[in-house]
């Protein structure tokens, strides 16, 4: 539409141009940057370790060119790719199911480990376990895939166990609150793992404690494979309930005045975020701090409250932040101390204290 | 008369309590709202115009009776169906998250959208048009929690609008203005019904406003009865009188004002004219005396003050006279002859 329309006041405002008053969408520069770091991050996770790979001989063995150096075909393949992409999955997965809580809950502190979801899928893994190795030790291994499934299940069941308390909680309390209450309920949950492991085996604890703390390292690819199926089809759910979440973001009241079946949309959307805080602890154990950091940062980047741009926006900083993370921790060092949630509690810990001194504890968490 | 936009037949509303038990705040009211009227909910603190409102929304269960839009029983329809009949302007915050306000208003159109929530053109034209009719295209990019409280209540309105709906409902649409505000915004509702034939419905604690502006109004009482007819019409049935008298609100027919019942003090002549003496007797007034002015004929007159222009003041009082350059000088000397 022309200038001269643009710059006079009609008098019929449906002859105006939209484009004049709507803010510019997300441009291309931004998402451009967002997919290269993330990309960037991988191929740096598949070139850095304890044995340092030219990027040049990565991308020949990631296209399956001879040439490199035999021995690094299985460093790269079997070690680096399928922990760089289940850092990647975990960490898209962790951001999304943050955004989901903090949207639902009207509370900009949410977060699947501040809310215990983690450790109450942890507790769904441990039941998981022991129920299956009563039928015998040798199930869960021979059943393969559909351990995994059942792994990821369990701990889903467990998350949305966590999740309905919370919704049941959250009109009674304030933000603060139900983030203390989730992060106590979540030690609580810690607590009846460890009860629950002692009626175990000596080896089925034994692997369970190895991923006591988050990491991507025990994920081989057919984990993985079930890792991200899940994932995947938790994004596409989320994609269904993009409207809803915008709308969710005007409050119980004004969603309900806009058609919206605000109770049912909550439980659904608070499933989808069980099943991708399940499915990520039950192949990488506890992971901290991406769920919250995620979708802050996307907000501060991307500088809108839109989920359209949000839920991409933070999947994909989810995904650059675990590889980060994990690519800190596998950094060559001369001793090995550094663990994943120390990275990421590095910088979780100060901006979670940084959001509370700019008052957002102080929100009501519901409406 | 327009056709009813809101039609409310044999409505109770309230609450309903634990063990079958309800509390009613009133019972089997019978109301309307025509297109394009400006209709104002009055009434005291705690009568339950809220209730009623959030009822008419759909927000609240009626215990019994129904509530119509455009015909169409609220019961018996989708929410999305209500949604795109009904726009509500609600008290609560709105906790914006960094929201644009195009952003805000654009999500009036979720009853319409699909449901990715993409704007189609038509969409888009919606949008535009409360952004107008608000006279908010101006701030469209802007933060909604940049915006103060008056531009923010407008932006709200626009989101209502964006939906629209052939019926606006608003719950304490003045609250936190300042006067200037409060006035911008009634002309404002009132000619967006006029103009466009919706129907609107809304409460304000700000009666004086109300009554200057409401083509209509529903007045709530503490017994849950509402009455409702014109303004100029509740005043001369004596009708808003009763229902804020319990309120110790005295509400003057000929002056168009509302007193604080004050203890009757006493009797004060005031003799002169002009914009002196009006305000001289809005001083007396407001310090409780009765006032009386000249060619009352009053004998028994506590004291007698004359106003002359300039303006200056003589208070006569029993066997004293004194002269006095401010009002506040001279209601200091009266005060100590009553010895108040």
């Amino acid at each position: 539409m022309s200038e001269s329309v643009l710059s006079e006041r009609s008098p019929s405002p449906t002859t105006l141009a939209p484009e004049s008053l709507k803010p510019g969408g997300v441009g291309a520069l931004p998402w451009g940057l967002m997919v290269g770091s993330v990309a960037l991050v991988f191929l740096l996770e598949l070139a850095v370790g304890v044995v340092l790979i030219p990027l040049r001989d990565v991308f020949s063995i990631l296209v399956g060119l001879d040439g490199a150096v035999d021995r690094w075909h299985r460093i790269v393949l079997d070690f680096r790719l399928p922990r760089a992409l289940t850092a990647l999955t975990a960490g898209a997965s962790l951001g999304v199911c943050g955004l989901l809580l903090q949207t639902t809950f009207r509370n900009p502190l949410a977060d699947p480990w501040f809310f215990g979801l983690v450790y109450s899928a942890r507790l769904g893994v441990a039941l998981f376990v022991v129920v299956s190795g009563s039928f015998g030790g040798t199930v869960l291994a021979s059943l393969g895939l559909l351990s995994n499934l059942g792994l990821a299940i369990a701990a889903g069941l467990g998350a949305l166990a966590m999740t309905s308390v919370l919704l049941a909680l959250a009109p009674r309390v304030g933000a603060v609150t139900l983030l203390l209450s989730g992060l106590m309920l979540g030690q609580a949950a810690n607590g009846l793992v460890s009860v629950v492991m002692h009626f175990t085996s000596e080896a089925q604890s034994r692997a369970f404690t190895q991923w006591s703390d988050g990491t991507f390292v025990h994920v081989g690819f057919s984990q993985w494979g079930v890792l991200v199926s899940i994932v995947a089809l938790a994004f596409a759910c989320s994609v269904m309930l993009t409207k809803s979440l915008n709308v969710l973001l005007l409050g119980e009241n004004y969603a309900r005045t806009l058609g919206l079946a605000v109770e049912r949309t909550r439980r659904v959307i608070v499933a989808v975020a069980a099943v991708l805080a399940g499915a990520v602890t039950a192949f990488c154990g506890p992971v901290a701090f991406l769920g919250i950091l995620a979708p802050h940062l996307a907000r501060i980047f991307f500088r809108s409250a839109d989920h359209r741009v949000l839920l991409p926006a933070s999947a994909l900083l989810g995904a650059a932040l675990a590889a980060l993370a994990d690519l800190i921790v596998h950094l060559p060092w001369s001793r090995h101390f550094l663990h994943l949630n120390a990275m990421l509690g590095l910088v979780g810990g100060p901006t979670v204290v940084l959001l509370l001194l700019r008052g957002y504890g102080s929100r009501e968490s519901s409406s | 008369m327009s056709a009813a936009a809101i039609e409310i037949d044999g409505l109770t509303i309230g609450y309903r309590l634990p063990r079958r038990q309800e509390k009613q705040i009133a019972s089997d009211l019978t109301l309307s709202v025509g297109e394009g009227q400006f209709t104002v909910l009055l009434g005291p603190n705690g009568a339950g115009k809220s209730t009623l409102l959030r009822t008419v929304c759909g927000l609240q269960e009626p215990l019994a009776g129904r509530v119509l839009l455009g015909g169409k029983d609220l019961a018996e329809i989708s929410a999305r169906e209500r949604a795109r009949l009904l726009g509500v302007v609600l008290t609560e915050r709105v906790d914006t998250w960094g929201l644009t306000v195009w952003d805000l208003v654009s999500l009036g159109r979720a009853p319409h959208t699909r449901w990715s929530g993409r704007l189609a053109d038509d969409d888009e034209a919606a949008v535009v048009k409360a952004l107008s009719e608000t006279d908010t295209r101006d701030f469209a990019g802007r933060k909604v929690s940049e915006l103060s409280d008056g531009e923010k209540q407008r932006v709200l309105v626009a989101r209502a609008l964006a939906q629209e709906p052939s019926v606006l409902v608003l719950d304490e649409v003045t609250a936190f203005l300042d006067l200037a505000r409060r006035v911008e915004i009634m002309q404002l509702l009132k000619s967006l019904a006029h103009a466009s034939g919706k129907a609107l419905l809304l409460t304000t604690h700000d009666l004086d406003l109300a009554l200057r502006t409401a083509d209509r109004l529903w007045m709530i009482d503490r017994q849950g009865q509402v009455h409702q007819g014109c303004p100029e019409d509740l005043v001369l049935t004596g009708t808003l009188a009763e229902v804020f008298r319990h309120e110790g609100l005295d509400y003057d027919p000929a002056s168009g004002r509302f007193e604080l019942h004050l203890p009757e003090g006493e009797r004060v002549s005031v003799v002169g004219s002009g914009v002196a003496a009006i305000w001289t007797q809005h001083a007396l007034e407001r310090l409780g005396f009765q006032v009386h002015r000249d060619g009352d004929g009053v004998t028994d007159a506590f004291a007698t003050i004359e106003v002359d222009e300039g303006p200056s003041w003589r208070l006569r009082c029993s066997n004293t006279e004194s002269a006095h350059s401010t009002l506040e000088d001279l209601t200091h000397e009266l005060e100590r002859q009553t010895g108040r």
